[in-house]
């Protein structure tokens, strides 16, 4: 499956981001550049090929390891990618580690208690996540946590690790036991991945509400009142496993969304992560960039739903892996 | 899933945050919103907010703002500016220079005892490998090394041969501290172009070690690293995050007085988060627009310097090709130019858009750079005059054209709001265009356009860095803006100009091309932008000059 979406979303970008009405060769040198400048950059990154054999060039590099090289930062795009991704993936894990449990508790607390304050609260709550703008969210937590009370830092990833593993800050903070780096990478990713959970676990919340609302109301949950189990054994055993399918899917979706859809977070919390190097990538027409953070993502989406279908066939034996 | 396995999930991300809040505050102290007493003189670290990350650190390729001020901080220059001074020309690594009477011959002594970070001598032999080392290259990503082939010797990359008569370089080692320049051209605006970071000079022993020196490729290591002889030397990038810089002890200048230990130059692309870390303290200095700078105006502990003129000009450019689009081009007449440039309301544009924080740009040389002419014809707000001369070129009932402007510049999107109206007030109809930067400037290049609005920063303290490009023909190698406009005389001048070495003859010819291109305008001149710094009050040492970059070595922490 992985092969197929991949040449796909290649091809689809590549032709997309190759037939704009601009020359990538000016973009690239800039608007002082001499003409023949311009004239060598087309030259030497077959600019003046046809499309098809552009495509060729670009795979037949990718297939040896060959990413391309990023006009926009003067160096190699898998360089770039290794740099940016790591600071994307920890903040987007952080977001979900927030908003997975917490959403889904509001989620099952809304139902349970369906129409009661906790249920018109929770929905608030999630309400003003989906329809909260980022931006405006971010903005706002900046102003409070670091303005006001100067809780969190507003800019920046903390202190770089001593040894760097994996480029997960926290990861290679616990991992080369430098707790002065931990603490500081874990205080300045407070406040983003707060921001950037918060739409996630509005749609967790409401997901996971509506899909308990429905299983709540089948036979097998009332067989399993009948015989006096506790409240808690029902809800939480009985009825989220079943519940917890939509709001898997989701899970995996958002997880693998966030990762290229958290640009507005990491620009205003100054994050470096590869939202902010996608966006400069597409306004300066960097096309390598631009396919490199495209083919990346098409992978994680493929191994994002990989692991939802694997959860899928753990929560409900009825699904069978291979079938 | 169980209920123990989600509690456990809860448990576990509230053990963390709770440890994790536990250990920031024990191990991680803030930095202090107030100055502390800077205990030496060399104590401290200097933040700046800004935007933009360098796209390389080479100066062989450098050609953007954000690399340049790291570079002119690590990297040190044969010649330099001091202050605010644009006048004077001061001694950096070379102590004096003569010049022969032809103007090509230049000899530099060379300041004894310099010595790279790494504990490498700064020679003639580096001097030479330095401007060689760009010919050689020759910036193949950004072109910049335009800047010295312009009157330097060039490199074959073919023959693997200097295109001189003796086939060897422009730069002589005369001995290990004096080198000498035979240039291709005697040049006028030699010792400003040498100022620029492109002229900066590199360790060889460092470049060898990494790659050397290959025609027409640049150095992956010289892009990411540096080894300078400057008063400030690399420690870090963090790409799209920021740089570090710390005091080069060995540093020729020496360290009396106050100064920072280290520098950060923080990429900061949100404004608000910018604003944020000035008004508390934790950013020295910030980048803040000017339709920001009432947030910061006033506040406790900010200073807000406007001293000063930059020579980053705005301008609108008109494309003067007899047709477009296959019709009449009616701003292939000179009258209809004319008219345009008198039809702009500029007193507006500069109180309601530049927020008084621009003059009316006089003439294609900006105010204070050599060469400009103080007494030159500017045009005014005369609508009637525009109507007048619309009417004697043949357009009394208008026509139509387009403007366009980049995606995301704000204050262009203002200025085109204006000219709209100001242009339909004498009968011509303006459509907007929005675009992006890259099919803006494939339009630029294409001509295809009617007028676009456009900007120019300087390179180096020299009118030819701007009457060249604007003026000069696309023939003899001008015309950066592709406007199409050509003029005989002006090229001739432009050409005795650039390679004229008595100032006040430059200045003459200068004066004559500034005048028929007021007359004949391809540009309506817009505005000539102030300078605004904003930064925390206890700041000191800092001053402000148009054609340099931040300077670090002078600023520091005040009571």
């Amino acid at each position: 499956m992985l092969i197929p979406v991949v040449i796909g979303v290649t091809l689809i970008t590549f032709t997309i981001a190759y037939v704009i009405p601009a020359d990538p060769a000016r973009a690239w040198a800039g608007q002082k550049a001499p003409p023949e400048v311009v004239e060598q950059i087309r030259e030497k990154y077959h600019l003046n090929d046809p499309l098809y054999v552009q495509y060729y060039y670009y795979i037949s590099g990718l297939v040896r390891g060959d990413w391309g090289y990023s006009h926009s930062e003067h160096r190699p795009v898998l360089d770039c990618l290794m740099d940016y991704f790591p600071a994307t993936f920890e903040l987007t894990i952080w977001a979900m580690a927030i908003a997975i449990p917490v959403g889904i508790y509001l989620g099952v607390v809304s139902a349970v208690k369906r129409n009661k304050i906790p249920d018109h609260l929770s929905r608030i709550f999630a309400l003003s996540g989906v329809s909260m703008p980022i931006f405006w969210l971010g903005l706002l937590l900046i102003l409070i946590f670091y303005t006001y009370l100067g809780w969190f830092p507003a800019s920046g990833r903390g202190i770089t690790p001593s040894h760097t593993y994996t480029g997960l800050y926290i990861l290679d903070s616990i991992l080369s036991l430098d707790f002065q780096s931990l603490a500081s990478d874990i205080w300045h990713i407070i406040l983003p991945a707060v921001t950037l959970s918060y739409a996630t676990l509005a749609v967790m919340t409401r997901m996971t509400r509506s899909s308990m609302l429905e299983v709540l109301r089948l036979d097998y949950i009332k067989t399993a009142r009948a015989k006096g189990l506790p409240d808690k054994i029902v809800i939480y055993r009985h009825a989220l496993r079943n519940a917890l399918i939509p709001t898997l899917t989701v899970a995996g979706l958002a997880f693998a969304g966030l990762l290229g859809g958290a640009v507005l977070t990491e620009t205003i919390f100054s994050w470096p992560g590869m939202g902010r190097y996608a966006y400069h990538a597409i306004s300066t027409l960097d096309f390598p960039a631009i396919m490199g953070v495209t083919f990346l993502m098409a992978v994680i989406f493929v191994i994002a739903n990989l692991i939802v279908d694997i959860m899928y066939a753990y929560l409900d034996p009825r699904i069978k892996l291979g079938e | 899933m169980s209920k123990g396995a989600l509690y456990g999930i809860i448990a576990i991300v509230v053990i963390i945050i709770v440890i994790g809040a536990a250990l920031a505050v024990y191990y991680y102290k803030p930095a202090p919103s107030k100055p502390s007493k800077p205990t030496s003189s060399v104590s401290g670290t200097f933040t700046w907010d800004t935007i933009g990350d360098p796209q390389t650190l080479d100066p062989a390729e450098a050609y953007d703002t954000a690399s340049g001020v790291v570079i002119q901080n690590v990297y040190d220059r044969l010649v330099t500016y001091h202050g605010s001074d644009t006048q004077t020309i001061y001694p950096d690594l070379a102590t004096n220079w003569t010049v022969d009477s032809s103007g090509k011959v230049w000899t530099f002594h060379l300041r004894k005892g310099v010595k790279f970070s790494n504990g490498d001598p700064c020679d003639a032999q580096a001097v030479k490998f330095s401007f060689d080392r760009v010919l050689i290259i020759g910036s193949p990503q950004t072109g910049v090394s335009w800047i010295l082939s312009q009157f330097m010797y060039s490199y074959n990359k073919t023959t693997g041969k200097w295109n001189s008569p003796d086939g060897e370089s422009s730069v002589r080692v005369i001995d290990n501290n004096t080198v000498q320049f035979k240039l291709r051209e005697a040049y006028g605006g030699f010792l400003p172009a040498i100022a620029f970071t492109v002229a900066s000079i590199v360790d060889p022993k460092v470049v060898n070690a990494h790659g050397g020196v290959q025609p027409g490729q640049d150095n992956d290591w010289m892009s990411q690293n540096m080894v300078g002889t400057g008063p400030y030397k690399f420690v870090e990038w963090k790409h799209n995050a920021y740089i570090k810089l710390e005091y080069n002890p060995d540093y020729w200048g020496g360290w009396e007085g106050k100064h920072f230990q280290y520098i950060m130059i923080k990429n900061i692309p949100e404004v608000a988060t910018r604003e944020q870390e000035l008004l508390r303290g934790d950013a020295d200095m910030a980048y803040i627009p000017i339709n920001h700078l009432t947030d910061v105006e006033g506040k406790s502990g900010v200073t807000v310097n406007k001293g000063g003129l930059t020579y980053d000009v705005d301008m609108i450019e008109m494309n003067c090709r007899p047709t477009y689009e296959n019709k009449t081009n009616p701003l292939n007449s000179k009258l209809v130019r004319q008219a345009i440039s008198y039809a702009i309301d500029y007193n507006t544009l500069l109180k309601d858009i530049y927020k008084g924080y621009a003059i009316q740009m006089q003439g294609p040389i900006p105010k204070g750079m050599p060469g400009h002419d103080d007494n030159l014809f500017m045009y005014h707000h005369d609508p009637q005059k525009a109507k007048e001369l619309l009417k004697e070129a043949g357009y009394a009932n208008g026509f139509t054209v387009t403007l366009i402007y980049n995606q995301g510049n704000d204050v262009r999107a203002h200025i085109a709001q204006i000219v709209k109206e100001d242009l339909a007030d004498v009968g011509v109809a303006v459509q907007i265009q929005e675009l992006a930067w890259p099919t803006l400037l494939d339009k630029m290049d294409r001509g295809d356009y009617s007028m676009i609005i456009v900007g120019w920063a300087p390179d180096y303290n020299d009118p030819d860095d701007y009457a060249f490009p604007f003026l000069a023909s696309y023939q003899i190698g001008g015309d950066t803006y592709r406007t199409g406009w050509h003029n005989a005389t002006v090229d001739k001048l432009l050409m005795e100009a650039k390679y004229e070495v008595d100032q006040n003859k430059r200045a003459e010819l200068y004066k004559e091309v500034q005048q028929i291109a007021m007359q004949d305008p391809a540009f309506i001149y817009l505005a000539q932008w102030k300078h605004v710094a904003v930064y925390r009050s206890w700041l000191q040492g800092y001053y402000f000059n148009p054609v340099m970059m931040l300077d670090f070595y002078h600023l520091y922490k005040g009571e």
